[in-house]
């Protein structure tokens, strides 16, 4: 055990050794010549987040953006689930969907923008391209879940005349979960960076995007950076966000955490 | 009495028979044990029987409108519930008392139930199994290999519980052990095993 807890902290100095060392290395190239002119230093980045914190419209382009964003990753989420889990009763739907799924996934991010641009109004792109990001990756992961579940359960399932709810709630959301907590994971990074890409290139009103955008065409680094570290910030707290009301909610294990001794159910 | 009747059934896999050109007829409320070599065709008989399967050839009446149980040669369980929501998965009108007091009686005690059924024994699992069988309410209970991974005195145990509880349900057995078989007050059918040429 002593060696494990040395390891640890080895490990952790070495972190912070690492983001010292990056975090000194962005220092550096800031105060250089030319290259300063483009490049916002860690602290005048800072500096700008913090000023942009106590301003309301930093708050309002957050808040729509990130609203816009989770609109189209639930609607993802949504539609990936039903979908996939139909197929699990109607083989031929995902024969019929798979073309359009693998075709989401191949092609640039950017021509699906430029088309929703030129279809659907700049206030929709958002949630849109998120939801078209995401549904892909939400399909296939819950789909693989699916199809891993033991054929002898099913068979057990329907000698005992097992309800359908009953099935898919102490059957089928266990065993997908896995899949479904890491495909919703990797569809909430991909909803968030294509909505924000798409944002960029379509500049809906009052959006992340617009602001980033004008950083650009301004060449205002500071703020350009400050976006960012806030856009991460967003990213990393939803990830986080969503694995923990998965973990809360989202098994019905309920005997997964009891101890003996604990109150039964 | 009425009768279960199998009617020159084949069944083969892969074009290898397993059963061929087998008949017999059993009364509806008894215990049988079906007993032969490994490979005779035992458990393809209790699945044929429990419409889990169909046979290639002839035909096996009697059973259409029955209502089973089987425990399966491997446990089936859902390895993250207790004992006691395994039982209920099955049988939700089972009362937890009724369950708990049922495990107990097959030696799994109440501080076991509650524990993940991924924690047990394979003989605790395997009891659970035949628990979960034996208290969902069928008409006719198929055990293959029930008491496998049980010692003497659990064997005896389960099949005494059995015997208590299987009320006037048909119940049909596969086992290798002549000793199981009578425990249960079974009336045995051996299965010869089928030569490669199917004879």
């Amino acid at each position: 055990m002593k060696g494990k807890g040395q390891g640890g902290a080895r490990r952790l100095v070495l972190q912070f050794a690492a983001a010292v060392f990056w975090i000194g290395l962005w220092q550096v190239v800031s105060m250089r010549g030319t290259l300063g002119i483009f490049i916002a230093s860690p602290w005048q980045t800072v500096q700008r987040f913090f000023e942009l914190c106590l301003t309301l419209p930093f708050w309002k382009a957050l808040l729509y953006t990130t609203g816009r964003i989770l609109t189209g990753f639930f609607l993802a989420v949504t539609a990936g689930t039903v979908l996939s889990a139909l197929t699990a009763g109607f083989y031929w739907l995902d024969i019929f969907l798979m073309p359009v799924m693998r075709l989401i996934r191949t092609v640039p991010v950017v021509s699906f923008v430029i088309l929703a641009l030129i279809m659907v109004s700049s206030r929709y792109l958002t949630q849109l391209i998120s939801f078209l990001m995401a549904l892909p990756v939400v399909y296939m992961n819950v789909k693989n879940g699916i199809s891993q579940m033991d054929p002898g359960l099913k068979e057990m399932a329907g000698v005992f005349r097992v309800t359908l709810w009953r099935k898919i709630w102490f059957m089928y959301v266990p065993q997908v979960m896995s899949a479904f907590e890491t495909g919703t994971a990797l569809a909430l990074g991909f909803a968030w960076k294509s909505g924000l890409a798409a944002e960029v290139i379509g500049i809906p009103s009052g959006s992340v995007g617009e602001r980033l955008q004008q950083a650009k065409v301004y060449l205002n680094t500071p703020d350009l950076f400050a976006w960012t570290l806030a856009v991460v910030f967003v990213s990393v707290l939803l990830e986080k966000g969503w694995r923990w009301l998965l973990h809360c909610f989202g098994n019905p294990a309920p005997v997964r955490n009891r101890q003996k001794g604990e109150k039964k159910r | 009495m009425k009768q279960i009747a199998l009617i020159h059934v084949g069944k083969a896999y892969d074009g290898k028979y397993v059963l061929k050109d087998f008949s017999a007829s059993f009364e509806k409320g008894g215990v049988y044990a079906v007993m032969g070599p490994s490979g005779a065709g035992k458990t393809t008989l209790l699945r044929l029987l429990a419409g889990l399967e169909k046979p290639d050839e002839g035909e096996i009446t009697g059973l259409s409108s029955e209502k089973i149980a089987f425990v399966f040669q491997e446990d089936r369980l859902l390895e993250y519930l207790d004992a006691v929501q395994n039982v209920r998965f099955a049988c939700p009108g089972c009362s937890r008392k009724d369950v708990e007091e049922a495990l107990l009686h097959i030696g799994i005690p109440q501080e076991d139930a509650v524990r993940p059924v991924r924690e047990y024994s394979g003989g605790m699992k395997r009891r659970t199994a035949f628990l979960r069988a034996l208290m969902f309410p069928s008409d006719v209970l198929f055990l293959d290999e029930p008491f496998k991974g049980l010692d003497d005195q659990m064997v005896s145990r389960a099949a005494a519980f059995l015997l208590e509880n299987r009320k006037d349900r048909t119940v049909f057995l596969t086992t290798h052990s002549r000793k199981e078989a009578e425990l249960c007050g079974a009336e045995i059918l051996y299965l010869p095993e089928i030569s490669p040429d199917g004879i």
